[in-house]
């Protein structure tokens, strides 16, 4: 009985939220659409504008991050291109569209860094992370948890031989998908917190030993688009890491976090 | 629009197909020979041309067996880069010299390339050595040549002189052939030449025909002409024996006769043509190696003076046009051998293989000249880009120390140029062919679901009440679970949760008896009802209460004695009204239900404390 009424709360809750949503959606909807009306015309920097006056308020989404992404890329800024791409990535990461243009914008980055490759369960844990939007990865995981609590629940109240035999079975099965799901998304959110990601926007950069113009040397050099990791900071400058490990400093300004 | 995208198309296409053919013709190999009809002792050459893509990741070709009939001397390389309507050809030519040695038809093998581990082969060559004609005798005519009588040394004699008796390892040694002569020496021929393995000869120039001078050596006129003159660089350190190179002149000889005419013919017209062998001495050189005190790391084998100078063409350029970027290496000493200076050109260029020229000056010692190097450079970036200065260390051979030489960094500024058509690329740091005409795909249409930036899942309360509800609910599940166990393991606990259930079922059908006609009924009902409610209370058998125990089971759980007579006093009543019933009203009778119901509810009170 009780247990009905909370859910019956949350609907309303739900109803109540995106109604809100709805209510205010309306301006960007037409951001959207006036973006995509001088996108088809061949004007690029104004569908720029009226996309990103959507990102200014605050919100973003997938579709809005590739649609920029495009943009760039036409208007031949690769650099942020690829960042906008990225920024898609994680909201849309199986989306085909997004995958066959950040390919294209990739080719024409000049650096070419060979990952050094982790270890073969590591890279299976990464696919598996990263198979779902996180949003969706939440919901799933959200509701195998109430289904499983909900057969819990059953199995504790019903005497029925048969209804038992079945609750028994749907309860492993649960059970370990939740699991799943629950370290997949632990180790999703604690990677994304711990690692942050940027894209190379300058030409040429070239990469420092050290965070001082005059007390380091000059390491190696990298290009427009390229995506490293960021480390340590300091005011001005970032320390950022190759996918081949290699190591440097480079300013705050020749990059943009994803 | 849409035929400039049909142009476009075609373009790639063509692209596509020119580069498909490259790759089909990734390398060919071909040798061939300056002249295959060969004098004995001449030197004649075989080329290997490498052309096509692998022409520079090629291995170095392999040589056939030469060794029956021609001796090696030494070779050399030269590349070739051309651009024919943006395709990239490269030829890389190296050339080998040989002496020929053995008279006779001669085939030389298959040279043999390895690329991408194929193996290529070229044609045999068919060669034919010749025996010398006039004035070179050949081997053959060695026999003949015992007979030729040795010139008297004081004569006709031929010195060989060199400039130095200690050299560095590649510090050239000038040798120079002298011919010391009284006689009258019409024609020449070198019959031996010495060998010189171990260094590399340059052959210096001299005038076709010998200028000759006068020099007295004890007290005797001679005439003296240089026949010969060599540059010889050692390879290798040590103690180097020169032997002699023997000449055949031909030499007009007055007939000694006994004759006191004789002198009257002494003319030209009536002496006798005699040929002459002429062997030189051997001299010794002896190489001493580099010192190693002060050799930099990075010394590639450079001996002598050199200068070196690098430069662009044009320091503006536009993203994709093309510079040319020279290095020149100027001065003395073996310049064939030269090592290449190492030239570092960061990915930002394409670059391909340099174009090498050599000039050497043979005519006057020392051997001098100079190499150049052509790169030719398309910049992809816009921005100021450098390349990286050039350092070459040689060894001085004036100062007798190494030196190291470094042109200044150059700068070129560049800037974004419109075209961005398909670029090509080499050297492993940089990608393959790239289409940059392909287009990406079109933008989302769709209204997009826009959330908060930011927001995160398990902030929403939602989040947390789908989380907490579930866990609530099993909570409350088990509880319930427990309360039924109890029920079945538990008779009394059982009993005591049914007792005001079962009583009111009773009670309401009592109720239902509410009528004089059953009143007989109607007592029972209600006398049963409490019975079973103190049976189901107190866990005992409805059947075999006895009024006593119960009541002091009662008293013992504490309820209040007017309570107790209460409800005996109900009893009782039920009782009499059963068996001995009065008329009693209905408001009487529903009194009595009133009461009945109000013991209970006093009794479940007391019994719950």
């Amino acid at each position: 009985m009780r247990n009905v009424n909370l859910k019956r709360v949350g609907i309303i809750m739900i109803c109540l939220f995106t109604g809100a949503g709805w209510l205010q959606s309306d301006s960007r909807q037409h951001l959207f659409k006036e973006g995509n009306q001088f996108y088809i015309q061949g004007e690029f920097e104004n569908a720029l504008t009226a996309y990103q006056k959507i990102v200014e308020m605050g919100y973003e989404s997938g579709s809005i991050y590739y649609n920029i992404g495009n943009c760039y890329y036409k208007l031949g800024n690769i650099g942020r291109a690829i960042l906008n791409y990225e920024r898609a990535k994680k909201l849309i990461p199986s989306d085909e569209d997004l995958k066959a243009n950040l390919t294209i914008a990739r080719l024409s980055v000049v650096d070419k860094i060979e990952p050094v490759s982790d270890f073969i369960v590591i890279q299976a844990m990464h696919a598996f992370f990263y198979m779902l939007p996180r949003s969706l990865q939440f919901m799933l995981t959200l509701s195998v948890y109430v289904f499983f609590m909900a057969i819990l629940i059953f199995w504790l109240l019903t005497r029925s031989a048969f209804w038992r035999y079945v609750v028994v079975r749907l309860f492993w099965i649960s059970g370990i998908a939740f699991i799943l799901l629950s370290i997949s998304l632990t180790g999703r959110l604690l990677e994304e917190q711990r690692v942050v990601n940027a894209v190379i926007l300058a030409d040429k950069v070239d990469v420092m030993s050290a965070p001082t113009e005059q007390g380091g040397i000059e390491v190696f050099s990298l290009h427009e688009g390229t995506k490293v990791r960021l480390d340590r900071s300091s005011d001005k400058w970032v320390e950022i890491v190759l996918p081949d490990r290699k190591v440097g400093w480079v300013k705050r300004e020749v990059l943009e976090a994803i | 629009m849409m035929q400039a995208r049909w142009l476009k198309f075609f373009n790639f296409i063509l692209i596509f197909l020119t580069f498909s053919s490259i790759m089909a013709k990734d390398l060919s190999v071909k040798a061939s020979v300056d002249k295959t009809v060969i004098d004995q002792y001449e030197q004649f050459t075989i080329t290997v041309e490498l052309a096509g893509e692998g022409a520079n990741k090629a291995g170095n070709p392999q040589l056939p067996e030469t060794d029956k009939f021609a001796s090696f001397l030494g070779s050399g390389s030269s590349q070739n880069i051309q651009f024919i309507n943006g395709k990239m050809s490269v030829s890389r030519v190296l050339s080998f010299h040989f002496q020929a040695e053995k008279i006779g038809n001669h085939q030389i093998g298959p040279v043999i390339v390895q690329h991408n581990g194929k193996q290529y082969e070229t044609d045999p060559i068919d060669i034919e050595i010749k025996q010398v004609k006039g004035g070179r005798p050949s081997v053959s005519t060695q026999k003949q040549n015992k007979a030729i009588p040795e010139g008297s040394k004081d004569d006709l004699f031929l010195e060989a002189k060199i400039d130095k008796k200690r050299v560095y390892q590649n510090e050239p040694v000038t040798i120079t052939y002298k011919i010391y002569t009284r006689l009258q020496v019409s024609s020449f021929g070198f019959t031996k030449e010495p060998e010189t393995t171990g260094f590399w000869k340059e052959e210096y120039q001299l005038p076709a025909q010998p200028v000759t001078s006068k020099e007295i050596i004890n007290g005797k006129q001679y005439t003296v002409a240089t026949i010969k003159k060599q540059a010889l660089f050692p390879m290798t350190p040590g103690k180097k024996t020169i032997d002699p190179l023997i000449i055949t002149c031909d030499v007009r000889v007055r007939r000694r006769s006994r004759d006191p005419f004789g002198d009257f013919f002494s003319d030209p017209f009536f002496g006798r043509t005699e040929k002459m062998r002429v062997p030189s001495n051997s001299v010794i050189i002896q190489v001493q190696p580099l010192p190693e005190t002060g050799k930099p790391d990075h010394f590639s084998g450079a001996v002598g003076q050199y200068t070196l100078k690098a430069w662009v063409d044009k320091s503006k350029v536009k993203t994709n046009e093309a510079i040319t970027y020279k290095i020149k290496l100027e001065g003395k000493g073996n310049i064939h051998t030269l090592p290449d200076p190492e030239v570092n050109i960061s990915g930002d260029f394409e670059t391909y293989p340099p174009e090498i020229n050599e000039s050497i000056q043979r005519t006057t010692p020392p051997i001098s000249g100079s190499k150049t190097y052509e790169y030719i450079l398309v910049p992809r970036f816009a921005g100021l880009q450098k390349i990286d200065p050039i350092v070459f260390c040689y060894f001085n051979t004036k100062k007798n120390s190494y030196q190291t030489l470094k042109t200044d960094p150059i700068q070129i500024e560049v800037s974004q140029g419109d075209d961005t058509y398909a670029i090509v690329s080499s050297g492993a740091s940089k990608e393959e062919v790239k289409w940059r005409g392909q287009d990406i795909r079109f933008i989302k249409t769709e209204a997009a679901d826009f959330k908060k930036a930011g927001d995160v899942f398990y902030g929403a309360s939602i989040f947390w009440l789908l989380i907490s509800a579930p866990i609530a609910a099993f909570i409350g599940a088990l509880g319930y679970r427990k309360h039924l166990n109890r029920l079945h393991g538990d008779v009394a606990y059982a009993r005591e949760r049914q007792a005001r259930r079962s009583a009111r079922k009773r009670l309401s059908k009592a109720r239902s008896l509410l009528k004089p006609e059953t009143q007989k009924e109607y007592y029972a009902e209600v006398s049963k009802a409490l019975m079973g409610f103190l049976g189901d209370k107190l866990n005992m058998a409805e059947a075999g209460m006895i009024s006593d125990d119960v009541k002091a089971t009662l008293e013992k759980r504490g309820v209040h004695v007017s309570v107790i007579q209460k409800t005996f006093s109900v009893l009782e009543s039920c009782d009499y009204q059963r068996f001995a019933p009065s008329d009693a009203s209905e408001s009487d009778m529903r009194d009595f239900l009133k009461r009945a119901e109000q013991i209970m509810s006093h009794l479940d009170r007391d019994l719950r404390k």
